[in-house]
Order: structure tokens, then sequence, then C-alpha cells
């Protein structure tokens, strides 16, 4: 039923309420679908979790038995203050949250404002930089790696926490790829309205497009934790001092010579992994919530 | 919205980073503080010696501290500095990533000019790490303290001191290797578990009988070549006839003999008789030993080491299980192939003295040395006076592994000893998948050990 | 009116210049500084290096072009390596890109449960890898594993040998990797949040549909983000390490079919001691890569859309 001019205002509004009615419709296929998807793909994805818990909850025996046993029986809580009390867990825990927690200050402020340089700043240098920023991320870290421990060394850093801090105050190529991506999807006449207002970079940075960018900058905090977190190689070459350790070096007390004891291993990474996933739970919906570029219309 | 972040908050970020960055520092100083704490204390008791004179000793290791092994050490440890006050040993646990080696850390702390006064070490790449300078020439210092070829297994100190003739580790602890079998199994297949042949021959045809399938998929393996320890790219060239490398001629390295070839041949039979993927699939039991295949009856013959006889114990008490010295075929020998460990004194340390001096006790003939690591942790001595010790012989299944030592093999010390152990075995894997045939493969293994041994040359 | 103006306009232009120059150094600084106090040295030696037989112990010694001619006439390990990594990636990049786009389009729908489907698709990130090679290794054990025996009860047919089976083994280091798609789904779940509400509510008046409305709206608006991962996601691939370093126990087994560059790159480095060899490994793989994105770069003036600058 088509609405002409000269449709009358019945028909008028009975067109205004099938069309109500097909967008309910519409609504509701998109969630079923939704769900219908994302269901079962969920179970495969939780899958890995819960393996790990389960497998935290089982005897020795059961650990490996075929076939594969899906809800231990006995649940053998004891393996998780076992795991606590195998390796300083407190210690290493807090350790790794400081590490980890700095450097997320340092990438945030570092990398946003690389990033607003090579996406925002319109200056001569802008693109050579850019290719070379990204160039550095095509080497890999193996072959860097020892230069960087002399030059560590020289400096005097060895044996300290600064080697796994300092640089991610120095900004990573990574985020500045993705902040500088981010920050070019910001309109350009955002930005030239707060020129025309008067204001130099730092202010159109720090009061426009940055509130902005917070679903960017949130990706780069979790991903620079997730880094420092998960990172083994570099707290085993600059530590040296025990007391210094984190949990990536702590969790390999778990490996012993000829076997490993995974039930504490797992224990261990699930208590370690909870808060995360805790905190993600939490902070993404403020996050990776509405925040729309309502900008300017017309 | 637009006002979240105000210059204010801008520049209290910034103070917070600054801040941090400094607290960063802070730790670091924190510590030696605690230390200097700690050593007060110590020197109170004793009244001896003053802190800052007390001689420091750096030591590596990566045994897990928990684990049965480090706790022996830590034993080990504590009672030398109980016996040397004068002296301030630390112990610093440096976990390996991948291997057995520590390859990363104490490479790049040696390249950084910052290795330890000691280290724990895998003996059979002292040679290689010895050809890259990396470790300290220890000969004057063996000679001096009284420490001789004769008091070790052969292939014990051959090992240590493959490269150029001179000693580069001392030797610690050993293991070996021999034929495992399920005597249920093979009772099962006709043959008395009794009475195992010592001849090739025999073992392939008492494993066709062995193997078993059901619905087409293979439940049972009589017997895989390249299972377990049986992986080890030399021990079937040995168990053939074959050697290696020998002390005369140091330099020269022989993979592709007719030996070898005829070797590689009868495990290549043995991938093309029975089903190579389900072979696969009982070698994937990753990291999961309780999932061993032998714990299970799934499998009748295999090699192994000596420590498997704890894992019985703890996983399988209830497989009634056999060892014989390995089978070989006419022209071979029984043959097996000796590991372990060593310590050595890293190139650069900055106190060899102290390092070597802990090392030889360490690893030495005294009452909490070698010996008592490997009676706490079944493990067998490299000194041959402590390997007399008649606990090792107690079990008479570990006694055929102490006998075994008398003709034990060990990996080529040259200075490619990690290149050849990886191309053997990857040459092995191209085999028994076909992709290439044992002559092919083991001819370029030679070209490309000869082309990688001329840097050396 | 019109003549004066036109020479003080330029001599604005070029004072904005300079100061949007000088902004972004400073802005800039940060990054410049940390090359060339912490990055740079490391990275231009490594080019140095390459053209030397480097064991990290001792003095480097001058080869020329040795390690390269090595490589290319007599390294038939680094020939598999780079066509295994090479297949990894053409599988893996695109398959990862649609199925990230796909869930985070699917996450970004309100519906109930929405939060908690999020953290579950970003769970298998949080998970060691060593954990996720394990799980896989039996999940895909040809004999007992979870998926070979569905198949069985399914279909009534052997599956295929995965990880034991020299053709399957990297099919399933794929499937593998796809399970941590979940970086990627949280960095378009925040591009998507940047799309404009109006555009689609002009594109529902025009009676658009959903996959009209998907491909004219949403993807060109996350474009930016989609150039980002594919390049990045191009460039783990080719130097992934861990996952297949532990699921074929370091050598690449079966039959060197999991040997993908970075493991040859490391056993070179630090096993066999050709650091300098190792270094030009990276630095050939290094030309591929930047050729592959110079490409992309090039055609991604024809389909990345910027709204700013």
């Amino acid at each position: 039923m088509e609405l002409t001019a000269n449709s009358s205002a019945e028909a008028r509004a009975d067109y205004i309420l099938k069309q109500e009615r097909r967008g309910k419709i519409k609504r509701l296929l998109r969630t079923v679908f939704s769900h219908l998807l994302l269901l079962p793909l969920a179970f495969l994805f939780i899958l890995p979790f819960y393996w790990m818990i389960s497998t935290s909850l089982k005897s020795d025996r059961q650990v490996f038995a075929w076939p594969l046993v899906w809800f231990p029986n006995p649940l053998v809580w004891q393996n998780y203050p076992d795991s606590i009390a195998f390796f300083p867990f407190w210690l290493y825990l807090r350790n790794t949250v400081f590490i980890a927690g700095t450097s997320v200050v340092g990438a945030v402020l570092s990398n946003s404002l690389v990033a607003y340089s090579l996406g925002c700043i319109r200056w001569k240098g802008r693109d050579i930089l850019f290719l070379i920023a990204v160039a550095t991320m095509m080497i890999p870290y193996q072959v860097v790696m020892v230069p960087l421990f002399i030059t560590f060394s020289n400096l005097g850093w060895v044996g300290t926490w600064l080697p796994l801090i300092v640089p991610s105050f120095f900004g990573g190529a990574f985020f500045i790829f993705l902040l500088r991506q981010f920050f070019r999807t910001i309109p350009n006449d955002l930005i030239d309205a707060g020129k025309i207002d008067g204001a130099a970079h730092p202010r159109i940075f720090a009061q426009i497009v940055l509130p902005l960018a917070r679903p960017a900058l949130f990706t780069v905090g979790l991903f620079q934790f997730l880094n420092s977190w998960g990172d083994f190689t570099g707290p085993l070459i600059y530590l040296s001092d025990s007391k210094m350790y984190t949990i990536s070096l702590g969790l390999q007390y778990f490996r012993l010579q000829h076997d490993t004891m995974w039930q504490k291993l797992m224990a261990a990474s699930v208590m370690l992994t909870l808060p995360i996933i805790i905190l993600f739970f939490f902070t993404q919906r403020t996050f990776i919530q509405g925040i729309t570029m309502t900008g300017l219309k017309g | 919205m637009s006002d979240l972040l105000t210059r204010r908050s801008f520049l209290k970020f910034s103070a917070i980073a600054a801040g941090a960055v400094l607290a960063a520092c802070a730790p670091s100083t924190e510590a030696p503080a605690e230390e200097a704490e700690e050593k007060v204390e110590v020197a109170e008791k004793e009244a001896v010696v003053a802190p800052k004179d007390k001689e420091k000793i750096l030591y590596w290791d990566n045994s897990s501290p928990e684990g049965l092994d480090g706790q022996v050490k830590e034993a080990m440890i504590q009672n030398y500095r109980d016996n040397n006050p004068d002296k301030e040993l630390e112990s610093v646990y440096k976990p390996t990533t991948a291997g057995t080696q520590m390859s990363e850390a104490l490479l790049t702390a040696i390249a950084g000019g910052q290795p330890p006064d000691a280290a724990y070490f895998d003996r059979f790449i002292v040679a290689a790490w010895a050809a890259e300078g990396s470790l300290t020439d220890l000969t004057d210092l063996c000679a001096s303290n009284g420490i001789k070829e004769e008091d070790y297994y052969d292939f014990a100190w051959t090992e240590v001191t493959g490269w150029q003739n001179k000693v580069w580790a001392l030797p610690f602890d050993t293991d070996d290797r021999a034929i495992y079998f399920d005597k249920a199994i093979v009772s099962e297949a006709g043959f008395d578990p009794e009475n195992m042949p010592e001849d090739l021959e025999t073992i392939d045809e008492m494993a066709a009988k062995m193997f078993k399938t059901e619905d087409g998929r293979m439940v049972r393996a009589g017997f895989i070549p390249w299972y377990g320890q049986g992986g080890c790219p030399y021990v079937w060239e040995w168990t053939f006839g074959h050697k290696f490398w020998d002390k005369s001629d140091p330099n020269n390295v022989v993979v592709n003999s007719d030996i070898c070839i005829a070797s590689m041949e009868w495990r290549r039979e043995y991938a093309e008789k029975y089903d190579i993927q389900a072979y696969e699939s009982f070698s994937s039991a990753f990291g999961a030993e309780a999932l061993s295949p032998y714990y299970l009856g799934q499998l009748g013959m295999w090699l192994d080491g000596d420590w498997r006889i704890a894992g019985f114990k703890k996983y399988a008490p209830d497989v009634d299980y056999g060892i014989i010295p390995t089978p070989f075929p006419a022209g071979g020998r029984v043959a097996t192939m000796a590991g372990g460990w060593s310590v050595v004194v890293p190139n650069g340390a900055k106190n060899v003295a102290g390092g070597f001096d802990f090392i030889s006790t360490f690893a030495g003939p005294g009452e909490f040395g070698m010996n008592y690591y490997c009676r706490e942790t079944s493990h067998i001595p490299t000194l041959k006076a402590q390997a007399q010790d008649p606990v090792y012989t107690e079990d008479p299944k570990h006694a055929v592994f102490m006998e075994l030592l008398e003709i034990a093999d060990t990996r080529p010390p040259v200075p490619i000893g990690q290149f050849l152990w990886t191309a053997l075995g990857e040459a092995r894997d191209l085999v028994i998948h076909g992709t290439k045939s044992a002559k092919e493969a083991l001819d370029d293994v030679q070209a490309n050990a000869m082309k990688e041994m001329q840097r050396y040359l | 009116m019109a003549v004066t103006s036109a020479p003080k306009k330029r001599v604005r232009m070029k004072k904005l210049e300079r100061d949007d120059f000088m902004w972004g150094v400073i802005f800039a600084s940060p990054w410049i500084l940390g090359f060339l106090l912490l990055t740079g040295w490391p990275i231009v030696s490594s080019i140095y290096y390459s053209f030397t037989q480097y064991s990290v112990l001792s003095a480097p010694q001058w080869i020329g072009l040795g390690n390269f001619r090595e490589m290319f006439t007599a390294d038939d390990v680094f020939r598999r390596a780079l066509g295994n990594s090479a297949y990894f990636a053409v599988f893996f990049v695109p398959l990862s890109i649609v199925s990230s786009i796909a869930i985070a389009l699917l996450l970004n729908q309100k519906i109930r449960g929405q939060t908690i489907y999020r953290t579950i698709y970003f769970l298998p990130v949080l998970v060691p890898d060593v954990a996720l090679s394990i799980l896989w290794l039996w999940m895909l054990n040809p004999q007992v594993g979870l998926v070979n025996t569905i198949i069985w009860e399914l279909f009534h047919v052997q599956g295929p040998g995965w990880v034991a089976d020299p053709n399957w083994s990297k099919p399933a280091v794929i499937l593998m990797s796809l399970w941590t798609i979940g970086r990627s789904i949280v960095i378009y779940l925040a591009s998507l949040q940047d799309v404009p509400q109006d555009l689609y509510d002009a594109g529902a008046v025009d009676g658009t549909n959903w996959w009209q409305r998907i491909r004219h709206v949403t993807l060109p608006m996350i474009s930016s983000v989609i150039f980002f991962n594919l390049i990045t996601t191009m460039i783990g691939a080719l130097q992934m390490f861990t996952v297949p370093y532990i699921m074929s126990q370091g050598d690449g087994r079966p039959a060197q079919s999991l040997m993908f560059y970075a493991m040859a790159l490391y056993r070179n480095a630090f096993v066999y001691f050709k650091m300098g060899y190792a270094c030009a490994m990276a630095w050939i793989l290094f030309i591929i890569v930047m050729a592959a994105t110079l490409l992309t770069l090039r055609s991604s003036n024809r389909w990345v859309y910027y709204a700013g600058g």
C-alpha cells in the first residue's frame, strides 16, 4: 500500500502502524539471528577457559585420562591454595601489576601524542615518519634482542624493571598505527573548528581528539596491559633478583624436569586471569558504548 | 564530554607518568637495601667477616625451586654456604624457554658482559658453546684441584673436552636408555617375556604380531622405533654399528655412511608398513606424561630412559614391564645414549675462582655433592666411584642401566652439535613421511654439516 | 582589496605550515627519541650484521652477500619455512579479518547478554598460549581427539590427521589461531562506535537492507581500521612463532610442515649461533612485508575512507 499525497488520514495512520510492526519484526529477527550465531560459537570460545578451570580442579589421575574428563570428580579445590603457596605468588603479582600498570600509562600517553602528530597535524615529515614506524614492526624481536640488551646494559638498567617499563613511554609502532587510523576518522571540520576558535594543537588534542578516541585509548591500554602481563622473554633476560620476578617467570615454577604440574599451573593461571576478565567485563561497557561522532550536520 | 580531558587532567596524567617512572627506579634500590639488612644480620650472627669483604658468587640454575630437583640442589647450595661463611653464594632461578638449554638468558648475558659466575648447563652442547668462546677454560683449575679424566666415565669426560681437548665443564649427572617392553603384550603375541631376543629381526617379527587395529584404527602399536627416546637421532645408527665421531679426528663427523642409510631405511620400513599417522597420534601426547601410551597398554616396546622407572611407579604401578639392552642387527652392537648435565663457568664471569670453587663442590665427590643429588633425584653420577654406590643397583631394573653405562655413547661433542641434533631429527622426520629418501636426506645433512663446520676450522 | 589580501594569505599559510611542522615534531618526539635512543641502533645494526658471520659471542666478520647467497641457493629449510609462513598468512589473514568483522558486528547489536558475549569471545586471548596449544593438540588428536570423534559419529568417516599429517597440520594451526581473534574483535568494536548513527538512519529512510547498509555505510566507515588490521595481521602471521613451535615440538614436525619462518630464524640466531644469517633472514622478510604493505597502501587510496586528515 503506497502513500500518496491524496491518502486519507486513516491510510496514513495505518501505514505508520504497519511500518512500526515491520520494524519490530525486523528487530526481533535481528535479535534471534544474532543469538543463533553467537551462542553456538560462544561455546567454542569459552572452551579453553573452561578447560583451564576443569583441569585446575582435577586429581593427578584425571588430568590426562582418556576419554577426556569434562567434570572433575572429585573436585580438588586444594590445588588452588597449593598453587599459591608454590611460588611467591603475591610478590610476583604485585610486581607484575606495577610493571603493567605503569606501562599502560606510558603507552596511552606516548602513543596518543605520536598518533596525533601523524594523523591530525599536516606537516612535511609525517608520512615518512609513519612509514618508518610501521617498518619497525616488520623486524622480529629475536634480531634486536641482543643489541637492545647491550644498550640497556650500558645504561646500567639490567637487573631493574626499567627495560620493561620505559620503552612504553616512547611509543610503539603497533599502537601508533592503531591510534593514527582512529584519529584519522575524526572529521576535519571538528579540528578546523577548534583552530578557528584559536586553539593550538595541544588544546585540540586534549579537548577534541582525546575525548572522541576513548574506545581506541581503552584498546591501547588493554593490549599494553596484556602484553606486559604475559611478557616472558623481557623479565627472563633483564631480571636477576628473584624478588623482582613477574608472574610469567613464576608460572615456570610448575615446570619440572620431566613433568609439568598441570593442575596447579592451571589453577594459578585461572586466578591470574580472573581479575582481568572481571576488569574487561566492567570497563568495556564504559568504553565501547555509544560514543558516536554526532559532529556536524549538513 | 569534551572537557573530560582538560589541560589540568592532562597535566595530572603526565605527573602520574613521571611519578611512575621515578617509582620504577625506586624498587631497584629497595631490593639491595633489603639485602643489606640481611647481610648485616648474618654478619652479626657470625661476627667474623665484615659484609663488604664477602666474596660474591652468582649461580644460575634452571630447576624449578619447588620441584624435587630444585629442592635437592637448594640443600646442596645451603651446605656450601654453611661451609664457606666467607663467601656469599647467590643462586638464581632462570627458567628455560623451550628445550633444555637456557640459551636466551645465558647467551644474552654473556654477550652483554653480565654472565653469572657459574651455571647449570646441558652437557651435550658444551662443545658448541665452548667453540664460540662463551665458556671459561677450566683445564688448569682442574689440574690444580686434582680433577682427573680417570675419575669419570669416558663418555662424560669426552663430552666436556671435545673442543680442542680442554676442559670446559664439570660433568654432573647422567642417564641412559634401553628398550622397555610390556610383558603382557609380549605374551599375548605369543612370545616369552623372560626370554627377549638380542637381535633386531626378531624384535621386528614380534612387533608385527603386537600391532592391533580395531575398526580401522590402530589401538595398539607393537614398536615405534622413533618414539620417546628412540627419537634421539644417534641411537639407531650406533645400534647398527656406526660411529659418528672420534677423538682422533675431532673436526670430522660422518652421518651418511651405508650403515646410517641402512638404519634410516629400517625406520622407513616401519613407517610404510604401519599407519604413520596413527603413530603420530601416539606421539602427540604432548607434555602429558600420564597420557603416555605405555602406561595405558597401547605400546608394546619402546626406547626410554632410566627415569621412566619412577614414572611407572607413579602413574602405572600395575603394569608389568621389563627392560633389555637395545637389540641390534648383524654387524651392530648394543648401544645407548648417555645424556645429562654439567656445571660451567661462563666466559667473562667476574669471579672465576669462586665460580669454580662452587661447581667443583657442587659436582664433586663430597657429602652434598654429585652423589647426594643423584641418589635423591634418581639420576646417575658421572664419577665412577660414586656410581658404585649400591643404591643404584638395588632395583634390578635399574641395574641394567648401570651396566650399560660402560658402553654408553654420547652425542658428538663438536661445535655443530646442536645443528646436527636438529638436522638429523628433521631428516628422520622427512624420511618417515616419504618426503626424502634416506640416502638423499642423510647426504644433505652431511653436506650442510660440513659447511657449518667450516666456520670453526 | 583582493590584491592586498593575497600576499597576506600566503604569509599566514607559511606561518601555519611552520607551526604545524613544529607541533608535528613535538607531538612525535616521544617516538623519535625512543627510536634514536633505544630501538634505532639495534635495528640499524641488524642490517650490518646481515652482511656478517656473527655468533653474538664473538666479533662479527664481514662476508658481504654470503648469507643471502646461502639462503637462496643452499638452504631448503629457508624455502620451506617461507612457504609455510606464506601459506599460513594467505589463508589466515582473510579468514581472520572476515570472521572478526562479522563477530564484531554481531557483538555490536544491542541484545541481551551483549557484555557476556563480548567477554566470552575475548577469553581465549587471556588463556596462556601453552594451554591453548595443548588443548588443541588433544582435540585434534587423529585417534581419540574430540574433533575426529565427532566426525566419526556424524559421518562415519575417519577424520584427517591434523597435526600428525603434513597436509593438515597448517590448517590445524590456522583453525587454532582463529580462536584468538578476540583482539581484532575488540578493535573493530571500538571503531564501530564511531560510525555516525545519522548515516544509518538516512539509509533506513531510503529503504536499504542490512547488507547494503553494511556494505555502503559500516565497512567504509571502519575501513581505516580494516586497513590497520590487514597490515598488522599479515605481519603477525609472517612472524608467528610460539604456537607452531609448541605444536611441532620445536622442529616443525611433521615433515617440516610447521617450520615457520620465525622458528627457522630463532633457531639460526640462538641455537646455531648464526645471528648474522638470522638477521639476513629478517631483512629478506622485511622486504617482502614492506612490498606487500606498500601495495596495500597504494590500493588503500581506493577503498580506505578517512573522514579527517
